[in-house]
């Protein structure tokens, strides 16, 4: 029953030929995130509330209690286990906010005919570890019952009561100032914010990531010296035979990489589905979407 | 597969660790509630007679009937009905918050019960949900404030 179930997927997206393939996935890739910046816009700072709770109630010696923070941090990190990082790349508010920034830049770069300029991968790689760090950080200051005291500082604060139409930010200026680096990262590297500062990206990066949707590629079957996936991939990653725990961790899914292989090469990790087929990522999103809801948030 | 291993190993010591953490301080709970009723009743069988009359008078100073009260919350104002029965806060239903964040408003809801609890909104606010929290204790607060005979 499933197994035809997905065989019909695979037929349905046989039909269409490339080109207006690309345009749909990137369509219907924008169509959810709006969907979800829209409606489910504060996913990502419940579940990292559900991290701070769990430290915050340890410092202080509490009962760690269901919270519909600590649902939204068990429920996403079960999600990602299972899917990857899809939500970083397609329900994520603020990962969607540092898309559209960067689309900016793209656009302004096409129009004056020029290439954006990507900071080497190598400084991006050791840039990355800032995220553990501050990860440790906020979870450390819970732990020490002195996170309160830093509020205003937060930029997903800041992002968060403008997202809610509130414009009196006063007391925010700290917040507010590191929200404007952001958002400047954010439009000079593609998904700067997500590889470099995120600490719910942290704890996604560190979970175990099962391999039946992350990709690969069959590499014996590439074209010599092609590497349209890897300069293309917000991550730089290079896709490997057998996967390695930094593509689990770093892929955003975002299936950038799918659209301009010249050869269709890259698929699911051990699933019979290729992994951007329409209805698999409509799938993937109603059910995000779902639980996100169910847990009220 | 190594590396998913010990990924894996460390993420059921984890959540372990978390379940161990609550049962633990549940059990000393328990405890302490033991020892605390013990001494109760020792103190009760020594003077022979409780004070339970003098908690059924009415010294709140609230006056009975139904009162709304509103502060502003997140994204708008928070809109409270309160009911004060005999002198005591009885019953607390929401008016209106349409602005709020449906997360956050869910994890402040819990002050609610714990207002009608302590019959007071002198306590603390749900962290990670501080507007909410304001919003609603304030609310309520206000309308306490026209009930004060």
């Amino acid at each position: 029953m499933a197994e035809e179930r997905i065989r019909q997927i695979i037929q349905l997206d046989k039909k269409t030929d490339k080109k207006t393939k690309k345009r749909i996935h990137t369509a219907l890739r924008a169509a959810i995130q709006i969907s979800f910046f829209i409606l489910l816009p504060s996913a990502y700072t419940a579940a990292f509330g559900g991290a701070k709770y769990l430290f915050t109630q340890l410092g202080a010696g509490e009962f760690i209690q269901w919270t519909p923070f600590l649902a939204a941090l068990v429920l996403l990190c079960g999600y990602t286990m299972l899917f990857g990082k899809f939500f970083c790349g397609y329900g994520c508010a603020f990962g969607s906010l540092g898309d559209w920034i960067y689309a900016l830049h793209a656009t302004i770069c096409r129009i004056r005919g020029t290439k954006p300029k990507r900071v080497s991968s190598k400084i991006m790689e050791a840039l990355s570890v800032i995220k553990y760090l501050i990860l440790a950080a906020v979870l450390l200051l819970c732990f020490a019952g002195i996170y309160d005291k830093t509020r205003g500082v937060s930029p997903w604060d800041v992002f968060a009561q403008l997202h809610a139409g509130n414009l009196k930010l006063a007391g925010y200026w700290a917040g507010g100032m590191l929200l404007g680096l952001i958002l400047v990262g954010m439009f000079v590297q593609e998904r700067f914010f997500c590889q470099v500062l995120c600490p719910l990206g942290a704890i996604f990066s560190l979970l175990p990531i099962l391999p039946f949707f992350t990709l690969r590629r069959k590499k014996e079957a590439c074209i010599k010296g092609c590497s349209a996936c890897t300069r293309n991939c917000p991550s730089d990653l290079e896709l490997l035979q057998k996967q390695s725990l930094q593509v689990m961790g770093d892929c955003f899914q975002c299936h950038k990489c799918m659209g301009v292989c010249p050869r269709q090469n890259i698929t699911c990790g051990r699933s019979p589905l290729r992994g951007n087929e329409i209805l698999f990522t409509l799938i993937r999103a109603a059910l995000l979407a779902a639980l996100c809801v169910w847990i009220g948030i | 597969m190594k590396d998913f291993l010990i990924r894996v190993v460390c993420i059921l010591i984890l959540v372990g660790l978390f379940t161990g953490y609550d049962v633990v301080l549940a059990m000393r709970n328990k405890d302490e509630q033991i020892a605390k009723l013990q001494v109760q009743a020792e103190s009760l069988a020594l003077s022979g007679k409780s004070e339970s009359n003098a908690s059924a008078e009415n010294r709140s100073g609230y006056e009975d009937g139904t009162y709304t009260g509103s502060a502003q919350g997140y994204g708008g104002s928070v809109c409270l009905q309160v009911v004060i029965k005999k002198g005591t806060i009885a019953e607390i239903q929401v008016v209106s918050a349409a602005g709020e964040d449906v997360a956050y408003w869910n994890m402040a809801k819990q002050l609610i019960p714990r207002i009608i609890e302590e019959q007071t909104t002198d306590i603390d606010t749900v962290s990670g949900a501080t507007f909410s929290s304001t919003g609603i204790l304030n609310a309520a607060a206000d309308a306490l404030n026209q009930a004060i005979k």
